[in-house]
């Protein structure tokens, strides 16, 4: 993911998932279990990016996440960038860009970000967090597979 | 820059920025949401709703009458403070507004109302089952409220139910749990009434919290935990009323 393209489709996604994430999220819950648009997004994009583009993604989702909801900013910037930046590494590991490894993404990327938010925002019940993360992640690792498919259509390799 | 803008009960300047790009579709989708599925919640309880239609028809008769009775009873009462030179207890002004996002983890909403309703931080916010929450911060055309939910807030409260009330602070554990403290000497049972106390004058009294749960004694502060479930089902707020 280079040039104008890449930064235009993903700063698109950005800002689409947290209007999602603003006004949808709640009503989109099954069994308590919301997707979070804003990671879904991290970690699709991340798939494409380099460590440092990772980053920045991070960051973005990490400022439109903490501005949206009112919380502290620096928790959230810090928390999903180094989550951006340690997914985008991933892929020196070699690892295919299908719809299983996106889903997988997803669900580690998820649990991940809120791990590192955990640590710096501990929240007053943490089995409750834990919970809701896990189930969050699994919505989320579903909810990855058609946002991926979309990415790879933009962002893919173009065929002729 | 956040905590001090927070402190003055403002939105930091990036965060205004940011939801004045996210809050205009997000009203749209949040809109298009009530909308759909009121449509289709119309379509498979056509039956029921007209028969509710019918008796609310009745009941607005019945209000139409209440509310007057309310008014003369509410006239008697002021002129009764004036005989005994007390002040007159100010009415409250009810500023509706829509729920555009809820964000469970960190027990806020943000409502569609702002500075341009001239809403200030610490408002009550409240629906027809009781109270929702404060508002914590406000920018130009929406608020942040801080849910009752919030374990890091707390208010005063009362059992309602009890005569004399008694009165603790309340504070969030969880969003169908809350924490009242009591004093071990006051009196207090299984599904009483809590509400508001009304003591800073901001938030009014007696508005409904929810009802005792369980009690349990802790004999090593001399204290009681109550537990409460809140009345108010704060995920699945649309429209609130602040009370100003």
């Amino acid at each position: 993911m280079k040039g104008a393209r890449g930064v235009l489709v993903s700063g698109l996604f950005i800002w689409i998932s947290a209007v999602l994430q603003q006004s949808m999220s709640h009503r989109l819950g099954v069994l308590s279990a919301t997707p979070d648009f804003l990671l879904i997004t991290l970690s699709c994009l991340c798939m494409y990016a380099s460590r440092a583009g990772g980053a920045v993604i991070g960051f973005l989702t990490g400022l439109m996440a903490g501005a949206i909801t009112g919380a502290n900013l620096t928790q959230f910037i810090l928390s999903r960038s180094v989550t951006g930046f340690l997914d985008a590494w991933t892929k020196a590991f070699g690892l295919d860009l299908n719809f299983v490894s996106a889903a997988i993404n997803a669900f580690i990327v998820t649990v991940t970000a809120q791990l590192i938010l955990m640590f710096f925002a501990p929240p007053s019940g943490i089995v409750a967090f834990l919970g809701a993360t896990i189930l969050s992640a699994t919505v989320n690792g579903v909810l990855a597979v058609p946002v991926h498919a979309l990415l790879k259509r933009m962002l893919g390799p173009q065929v002729a | 820059m956040q905590t001090s803008a927070r402190a003055t009960g403002q939105l930091d300047p990036v965060s205004s920025a940011i939801r004045t790009t996210t809050n205009g579709p997000s009203s749209i989708l949040v809109s298009w949401s009530n909308k759909s599925s009121d449509f289709f919640g119309g379509i498979f309880n056509a039956s029921e709703l007209t028969k509710q239609n019918n008796r609310f028809k009745q009941f607005e008769i019945l209000a139409r009458q209440y509310g007057e009775t309310v008014d003369r009873l509410n006239k008697e009462v002021t002129s009764l403070r004036a005989l005994l030179e007390l002040p007159a207890i100010s009415g409250r002004k009810k500023i509706g507004a829509t729920v555009i996002g809820y964000f469970a983890n960190e027990n806020r909403l943000t409502i569609s109302a702002g500075r341009n309703k001239g809403l200030e931080p610490g408002l009550a916010v409240v629906t027809g089952e009781g109270l929702v929450g404060t508002v914590q911060t406000v920018g130009a055309t929406d608020a942040q409220v801080s849910l009752l939910s919030d374990p890091t807030r707390k208010l005063g409260a009362l059992v309602i139910s009890r005569n004399p009330p008694s009165p603790g602070l309340i504070r969030g554990e969880n969003a169908s749990v809350l924490v009242l403290t009591l004093d071990s000497t006051m009196p207090v049972a299984i599904g009483d009434l809590v509400g508001t106390w009304g003591f800073s004058g901001v938030i009014p009294r007696g508005i409904p919290i929810g009802r005792v749960n369980q009690v349990y004694n802790d004999s090593v502060t001399g204290s009681k935990r109550v537990e409460v479930f809140p009345n108010v089902a704060l995920g699945n707020l649309r429209e609130v009323v602040v009370l100003k």
